[in-house]
């Protein structure tokens, strides 16, 4: 993969940041990769070449490309942070990725900073982990602490506008920016919007959810390195049930440079730590976005996983009545049973809420919550071969060198064909 | 527990910041904890109360402490940091762990501005640490706030860190003199720290497996006038990456606005590292990697970590040229007395095809045993071989009965013996 042709151009009423992608061991197809903002915030890019090595590296690495080229200088904390992050995602995701090579021009300390005065951003999305982010900042820093955080980064082509060729969702980004405007002004901080097509480089979503989109924001970061020395990425889990993740702590430190920190923030907050103290600040509560779906008039649909988990959420803390960003103030039996329990942090924060609903005598809610963990176990114990039918199956392996296996499999394909037949 | 006290004074030829540390809710000895420096480096001190605050949340957390007081302002992000790096301890090694107060003044303590950023690394004369300041010296430019300037040597952690083991001041005052010249090869100043802190709570498995990180971070800010950024050499890899004292998961959380702590060297297998080392003269001839302070002599060549890395440099062809161990001869016998912990037998694994290559075919039968030794003592321990898959069985279906009957058993054997 070559990067070549950074620039920084004005673009309209916006500045924009971008370089050409080049694959050149898969067949895709080359990429003008660009970051843009509005001309207030103009100064913060620079012709900064690490936000597309960072964005860069891990969509290479994932499809077999040997090298990331560039000819501009980079910094060797970044270098030395990029190689230990494919480590780790190697050592998470298997060992067909193998790490790329990164040839730049001469190493240097290039400084895309002219000054050691401290200015920290969050990304804000508008989701329960950012906004409790900011909530818990706000209480514990005091504004003249370098770690109290001055900006919010709000990204078009993340979770909104994702998709190369889909519906640019611009409607919803500008909708969302207005209503996380308000909660800036009253946290006192500026928000920064970024438009970017960094996710194209590879947007398959998997691959965006446990790999990717920790890079994707540290390049986001790079981009505006100008205005910033520290950016915190709010962390989606808590500490007990950390698991591999695009975003961990373990992975967006290393992206950051001599001049820029990356940090994973609130890893200490539990899921129902983070909406008690959203729901304890009203502007954020009111203008909570954690919907996946980006509907088209509203900020939140109410139906999808992350609408009826908040929405329980907030139920079982008394204070879903009060909130506006939803379009219904209570969760039905119905609604929550429309819901899947797929992985072990969704399961994790429903038992959180057990207690709470228990305690508001919600045992409706409570049996369903119980209901679908438990499915969500059996699923689990049959993936990880850890029932009966497992045990059945690591027999039969180890000492009958499947042949009960290959016996099920060639009745099976007798009675399809008897009943095709 | 209260921290109290907070003072830099001059003692003789040296300059110490000390606190005292009185426990609250468990029967430990109130102590003046201490961070000395010599003379020339008295204005590095800072009297902060950070560099008691970390190491007291983590002993305090360990013995049930509600609270570790301090009447001093401290910094938000620190604070910050503690909370989250109790929870990983507690989530790890669960209870009697729990999550302890902090209670101090109201307000934050700001950092001054720096005009510049100042590396230190701390230097063991270990594999880890020397490649470290290698590959710091090979990476970086000098001009790079991440490029190395100190080397901090300490006093009371591995060398007199243990009232068991005494001040051990002979070895101490050796391991100095030999890395001096190391880090002044590196264009580093190194300087000696003599500290006490570890005598919160000196019990070994303590520091191996929670309290090293942040033992090692109270150093960093004590001096903290002169340091704004430390490394700490990863132990481990990214392979290994399990429950330990100093973590790339525990230790950033230590720092503060005013210093950051890096947790370095996490991408190089231990054979990685030595090969770095074992291409920089000087610091191959001063290698110390022993843990048993020997009187005379930098490593004694017979504890785990001197078999080891004596093994190590012999797979990477290197043992001759390693002036710091006097004996070049390794004995099959010495590898298989040893008893490996479960976080040491990956760094033999690694060695096995590497010596086999060598023709070192005696020693590769004897790694062969022990690591198959610790790996069937560690399936035992897990409950994962046959006697495991028993053992569960009786407890789910049966009760305990077959545990119980055995244990009868036994006593009523014992009792007839």
């Amino acid at each position: 993969m070559r990067i070549e042709d950074i620039q920084v151009e004005t673009v309209g009423a916006a500045a924009r940041l971008s370089a050409s992608v080049t694959w050149e061991d898969c067949d895709r197809a080359p990429q003008r990769v660009f970051f843009e903002t509005d001309q207030e915030h103009a100064p913060y890019l620079s012709c900064n070449p690490h936000a597309f090595l960072v964005a860069s590296i891990l969509p290479a690495m994932r499809h077999g490309e040997r090298r990331v080229a560039l000819d501009a200088p980079i910094c060797p904390e970044l270098r030395e942070g990029l190689e230990t992050a494919m480590l780790f995602i190697r050592a998470w995701h298997g060992p067909n990725r193998e790490p790329v090579r990164i040839e730049a021009g001469a190493q240097g300390y290039v400084r895309f900073r002219d000054t050691t005065a401290r200015h920290t951003a969050l990304f804000m999305s508008g989701g329960i982990d950012s906004m409790a982010s900011l909530c818990a900042n706000r209480r514990n820093y005091p504004p003249d602490h370098p770690g109290s955080i001055k900006s919010g980064i709000f990204v078009h082509g993340f979770d909104i506008g994702a998709i190369q060729g889909g519906d640019s969702e611009l409607d919803a980004f500008e909708r969302a920016r207005t209503l996380l405007s308000t909660v800036a002004r009253e946290a006192g901080i500026s928000l920064v919007p970024l438009y970017t097509n960094v996710r194209h480089l590879d947007d398959d979503i998997p691959f965006w959810m446990h790999e990717f989109h920790g890079a994707a924001l540290a390049a986001a970061a790079h981009a505006l390195a100008h205005g910033f020395s520290d950016v915190l990425i709010a962390s989606t889990f808590d500490a007990p049930n950390l698991e591999p993740w695009g975003s961990h702590p373990l992975l967006d430190p290393f992206y950051g440079s001599g001049d820029l920190r990356i940090r994973h923030d609130g890893l200490r907050y539990s899921r129902l730590d983070k909406v008690r103290m959203i729901s304890e600040w009203d502007i954020a509560l009111q203008n909570l976005r954690v919907c996946t779906e980006n509907p088209s008039d509203a900020l939140n649909c109410g139906s999808c996983e992350k609408c009826v988990r908040t929405m329980t959420e907030l139920l079982a803390l008394g204070k879903l009545s009060g909130c506006q960003a939803f379009p219904t103030n209570d969760v039905s039996r119905e609604l929550l049973e429309s819901i899947q329990i797929t992985n072990g942090l969704q399961d994790c924060i429903y038992q959180e809420l057990v207690e709470p609903l228990s305690s508001q005598s919600r045992m409706d809610l409570v049996e369903v919550i119980d209901a679908k963990s438990a499915q969500y176990h059996r699923q689990l114990a049959w993936e990880e071969e850890r029932d009966w039918k497992g045990a059945v199956k690591r027999l039969d392996r180890r000492f009958l060198r499947g042949g009960i296996y290959r016996s099920y499999e060639a009745a099976r394909r007798v009675l399809l064909r008897r009943r095709s037949g | 527990m209260r921290i109290e006290d907070i003072q830099v004074e001059t003692i003789g030829a040296a300059a110490r910041l000390s606190a005292s540390v009185t426990w609250e809710d468990c029967e430990r000895p109130s102590r003046t904890i201490h961070f000395q420096v010599d003379e020339p480096f008295a204005t590095y001190l800072s009297s902060t109360p950070h560099a008691f605050l970390v190491p007291c949340t983590i002993a305090a957390m360990r013995h049930g402490e509600e609270r570790v007081r301090v009447a001093e302002r401290i910094c938000p992000e620190l604070r910050n940091g503690l909370m989250t790096a109790v929870g990983w301890l507690c989530s790890w090694y669960g209870p009697p762990r729990k999550a302890v107060r902090i209670e101090a003044e109201p307000g934050a303590r700001l950092p001054r501005q720096r005009d510049q950023a100042w590396a230190a690394s701390l230097l063991s004369g270990g594999v880890d640490s020397l490649a470290t300041l290698r590959t710091n010296r090979i990476d970086f430019p000098r001009d790079h706030p991440r490029s190395i300037r100190d080397c901090l040597v300490i006093h009371g952690f591995d060398v007199g860190g243990s009232e068991r083991s005494g001040p051990q001041t002979a070895h101490f005052c050796r391991t100095a003199q030999s890395l001096a010249r190391v880090a002044a090869d590196a264009d580093c100043r190194l300087i000696p720290v003599h500290t006490n802190v570890r005598l919160l709570d000196d019990d070994d498995h303590f520091t191996l497996y929670e309290f090293q990180g942040a033992v090692l971070s109270s150093v960093a800010h004590a001096l903290s006038n002169r340091i704004s950024l430390l490394y700490v050499a990863s132990s481990g890899d990214y392979r290994f990456c399990g429950p330990f004292g100093s973590h790339p998961l525990l230790d950033p959380n230590y720092s503060s606005a005013k210093l950051q702590i890096l947790h370095d060297g996490f991408r190089f297998s231990r054979l990685d590292k030595l090969s770095i080392v074992a291409d920089w003269d000087l610091a191959l001839e001063n290698l110390r990697v022993c843990t048993s302070a020997p009187e005379t002599a930098l490593n004694c060549g017979a504890c785990e970590k001197c078999v080891r890395t004596m093994l190590e440099l012999l797979a990477i062809g290197k043992l001759d040229a390693a002036s710091s161990f006097s004996s070049k001869q390794i004995e099959p016998e010495q590898i298989k007395a040893l008893t490996l912990r479960a976080d040491e037998v990956a760094y033999y694994q690694e060695l096995i095809d590497p010596l086999a290559s060598r023709g070192h075919e005696q020693l590769v039968k004897a790694l062969r045993s022990v690591v198959a030794a610790s790996l069937r003592r560690r399936a035992w321990e897990e409950e994962r071989d046959w006697k495991g898959a028993v053992k569960r069985l009786d407890r789910r279906y049966l009760g305990s009965s077959m545990f119980k009957t055995w244990q009868a058993v036994r006593s009523r054997l014992r009792r007839e013996h």
